[in-house]
């Protein structure tokens, strides 16, 4: 850990942020009486979902003390099992690929070792760091398992994993978990947010 | 109309949320920088004089300028870079590396491999080690009582043991 002062603001941020879903549920409620999740198949049509979004994360870079992030990226979305898992319900369950970018800001001078040097009985020391920030690139490949909820409204679930690649070296695979949400605009465009590690994002979704 | 309006509303006031407070603390001089309780971790800073510390990980490193304080224990490998006029500590670690300017004052204990290199007008003190390799390239003074002690000055010339446990470059 790291002596500093972020500390208020994480617990602000975090109370904002359990107030909006607060909010969003009680908008959900009242949404309930033009359900369709016990209608199988109402819902849009589409064989392919391409989401273009902005990204923020709370969470630190895989292989590095990092700080916070944000980022750009897109995800592109296939539908595999148009019913979904459940006949009774209005689910339906694709692949998700992905690339997306995250610029973390470092923190408190933490960082990785951009170089070693060696003593002269070859014992390794850091002699220079990556100090402030660093560039993560991941290619996410997750399930996604959608629950269509009203004419509007859809939820979903992520499960999956990401390859990592530090901008100057490291590769690594990461677990990725999120859950979601759209606002649909019509059959075509909705607003998509991702909560979830290793990132958060909002979008446009395009459903063709 | 209104719904979606909402809905957007939601959406970009939980992004501003999440986005608001995102905060890239510096490690500068005169502050205390620490890192603890992880697998890796490597501390900069900007410029001189900071106090860092690393505890209870397994690889950290601490690199500063001039005029910096460093902690380093129970770490299994530890490294510290330095310029001039600081103070290194190691202790409780099994590897412990120093690469340290003129005027270093380095202090490693309770590890088993002490190795270092240390500029001019140093002092370095080994304890309770397994071992503790020193090269001086000025003068300097190692102290020094357990096995495993080894002090080499410029050229690779050995040092001069001025008295039991006691090392010398340049003169005792």
């Amino acid at each position: 850990m790291v002596a500093g002062h972020s500390s208020l603001g994480r617990a602000v941020r975090w109370a904002l942020l359990t107030l909006w879903c607060l909010a969003l549920v009680a908008s959900a409620r009242r949404a309930h009486a033009q359900s369709t999740i016990r209608v199988p198949g109402q819902r849009p049509n589409y064989v392919l979902e391409l989401e273009p979004h902005v990204l923020v994360t709370p969470f630190e870079a895989p292989s590095d003390p990092s700080g916070d992030g944000y980022g750009l990226g897109v995800r592109g979305t296939i539908e595999i099992l148009p019913e979904g898992f459940i006949s009774k319900l209005n689910d339906s369950v694709g692949i998700g690929f992905g690339l997306d970018w995250i610029h973390y800001n470092g923190i408190g001078g933490r960082g990785y070792c951009r170089r070693f040097s060696a003593t002269p009985q070859g014992v390794p020391v850091c002699v220079e760091t990556s100090t402030h920030s660093s560039s993560y690139v991941f290619v996410p490949l997750v399930m996604q398992w959608n629950f269509w909820l009203h004419r509007q409204w859809s939820v979903f679930g992520e499960p999956g994993l990401a390859l990592s690649h530090r901008s100057d070296g490291d590769f690594g695979v990461v677990p990725v978990f999120a859950v979601g949400g759209r606002f649909h605009f019509n059959d075509s465009v909705a607003l998509t947010m991702h909560l979830g590690y290793p990132a958060f994002s909002l979008g446009v979704s395009f459903l063709f | 109309m209104r719904r979606a309006l909402a809905a957007l509303g939601f959406l970009l006031v939980g992004l501003f949320c999440l986005a608001g407070c995102t905060s890239g603390d510096s490690c500068s001089a005169g502050n205390h920088c620490e890192c603890s309780e992880g697998d890796q971790c490597f501390l900069g800073c900007d410029g001189d004089g900071c106090n860092q510390s690393c505890h209870n990980m397994n690889r950290c490193g601490t690199v500063c300028g001039d005029n910096c304080t460093s902690q380093c224990r129970d770490v299994n490998s530890c490294s510290q870079s330095c310029g001039s006029g600081c103070g290194l500590e190691c202790s409780n670690t099994p590897s412990c590396g120093v690469l340290c300017g003129d005027n270093c004052h380095f202090n490693c204990h309770d590890s088993a491999q002490c190795s270092a290199e240390v500029g001019a007008n140093s002092e370095v003190t080994c304890q309770s080690v397994g071992s503790c390799e020193v090269q001086c390239t000025g003068h300097c003074v190692v102290h020094c009582a357990d096995m495993g002690c080894q002090v080499t000055c410029a050229g690779g010339v050995a040092a001069t043991e001025c008295e039991h446990g006691r090392y010398a470059c340049g003169g005792c």
